[in-house]
């Protein structure tokens, strides 16, 4: 246990120190959630009744697409020199590089949603009457779950031809429960609706989350077979 | 020591490797010539247990892949045709990364103790973008020996290197050669680094076309040899 935690702080930190070197994927990352937020909020010019209508939908859309630009950048770099054959000729084990790799792609999402998260407040005026801390928690658990789905697909689509244009593609539709919970759930706490009323979407997420790291654990091997 | 079994690989209808089998004792230095498209590399690959055939079976150390994966690659260094290093991370991160995954231990002392060998010491802090070809195949040697393996595979590690890092790589073969670590090299030049070889394998068309020590071999046997088994 111990050795496994220490492989994958391993993999986070080399991920993190080539991204701050690099600074490719979070300025990406967040210029373009911000433009989408900035542009939205102009042409609409929206209601706060309105807004509590899109807006978590705008939120989770601008994370899913942003975070989608980090995933392909992930393994790109991977990709480079053949870093990913030298990796899995250590004895690392798969599942490993996978928690380093989704970890590390889970704190550049953070770090937008971080900088991107008060913007709305500016923007679009909004009020939450739920409990802010449950709201943290459903974006935690949602981009949770978005990134390790992600980072196992983008394992899977980085050995392909055409890889940046597939990922989307096949990642959507299997994003659909964890996107329609977060979404729903986000609503609720923006409404200010009891924690009974939408219990069943968070519940949800958790076991999306749940799946996708165990799923990994028996797959893995296979998508990082070496041709 | 390492053995391949009847190993076989095919890429779509292309039967790269045709039932291969292989036994390179502790210690021996093998060199393995052949064309280009022979199944070299693929052959290397397969026995570092980077790829897996499609069949037949792997031993290291009577030690199966099957059974023991993680542990058998600690005793595996590999030096591809890709340095799998790295380009926005230092020269010593690259190999600090790499030697956590193997836990190497005291690791400082070896990043060190490896850096030198390849006569890097004064780029260590660079990051591995500005470095040259043949800068990138120094440190992709070191990065090979960082963990200190049993079996070294080298593919062509003569390609990018200047006179001076040819001597240089001959000196770490001859070191890792008397330090009875076995080796097995893809090679293209009937000359480099040739007088540490015990045994020559040439592979034409992916089969063993010739296996061979290199005792009592004459200047230019080697040459004669070559041609006349990868010709027929
Ligand atoms: N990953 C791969 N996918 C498809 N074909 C491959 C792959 N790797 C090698 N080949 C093919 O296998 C043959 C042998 O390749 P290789 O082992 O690299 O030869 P060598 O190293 O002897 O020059 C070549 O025809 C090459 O095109
Ligand atoms: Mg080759």
């Amino acid at each position: 246990m111990g050795r496994a935690l220490a492989l994958i702080t391993t993999i986070i930190k080399k991920d993190l120190v080539s991204e701050l070197r690099a600074k490719e994927s979070v300025v990406t990352m967040v210029t373009f959630s911000v433009l989408i937020l900035v542009l939205f909020s102009m042409a609409f010019e929206p209601s706060r009744e309105t807004v509590r209508e899109i807006l978590p939908g705008l939120i989770w859309m601008s994370l899913i697409f942003s975070g989608i630009l980090g995933l392909n950048r992930t393994y790109a770099r991977e990709r480079f020199n053949d870093c990913l054959i030298g990796i899995l000729s250590s004895p690392i084990a798969p599942y490993h590089i996978y928690i380093g790799k989704a970890a590390s792609s889970l704190v550049q999402l953070f770090i937008v949603e971080i900088i991107t998260f008060p913007l709305y407040f500016v923007f679009y005026d909004l009020e939450i009457d739920g409990s802010l801390g449950i709201l943290l928690l459903t974006m935690l658990l949602g981009s949770v779950g978005f990134i390790l789905v992600g980072t196992f697909l983008a394992a899977l689509t980085s050995s392909l031809r055409s890889k940046e244009a597939l990922l989307p593609v096949i990642l959507f539709p299997l994003l659909v429960p964890v996107l329609l919970a977060s979404i729903e759930a986000t609503s609720a706490i923006f409404a200010g609706l009891t924690l009974n009323q939408y219990l069943p979407w968070l519940k949800l997420i958790l076991v999306y989350d749940l799946v996708f790291l165990v799923v990994p654990l028996l797959l893995f091997d296979y998508l990082m077979e070496v041709d | 020591m390492i053995e391949g079994i009847n190993l076989s690989k095919t890429y779509g209808n292309r039967n790269v490797l045709r039932d291969i089998s292989l036994m390179i004792p502790k210690g021996e230095f093998t060199a393995v010539l052949g064309p280009n498209g022979a199944g070299k590399s693929t052959l290397l690959k397969i026995l570092a247990l980077i790829s897996k055939p499609d069949s037949g079976e792997v031993k290291i150390g009577k030690q199966s892949f099957v059974n023991l994966k993680g542990e058998l690659k600690r005793k595996i260094g590999i030096l591809s045709h890709s340095s799998f290093l790295y380009p926005e991370l230092t020269a010593y991160e690259n190999l600090r990364f790499y030697g956590r995954l193997y836990d190497v231990r005291h690791l400082e002392e070896q990043i060190i103790s490896v850096i030198k060998k390849v006569g890097l010491l004064l780029a260590l802090n660079e990051p591995v973008y500005t470095f040259s070809r043949g800068m990138l195949q120094r440190l992709s040697i070191a990065r090979a020996l960082i963990h200190s393996p049993e079996v070294i595979f080298l593919d062509e590690p003569f390609t990018g290197l200047d006179q001076q890092g040819i001597s240089l790589l001959q000196d770490v073969l001859k070191d890792l050669k008397s330090s009875q670590k076995t080796i097995l090299m893809v090679t293209h030049s009937f000359e480099q680094g040739m007088e540490d070889i015990d045994r020559i394998l040439i592979i034409n068309k992916g089969q063993i076309a010739a296996d061979f020590p290199t005792e009592n071999l004459q200047s230019g046997d080697l040459k004669r040899i070559y041609f006349e088994k990868v010709a027929s």
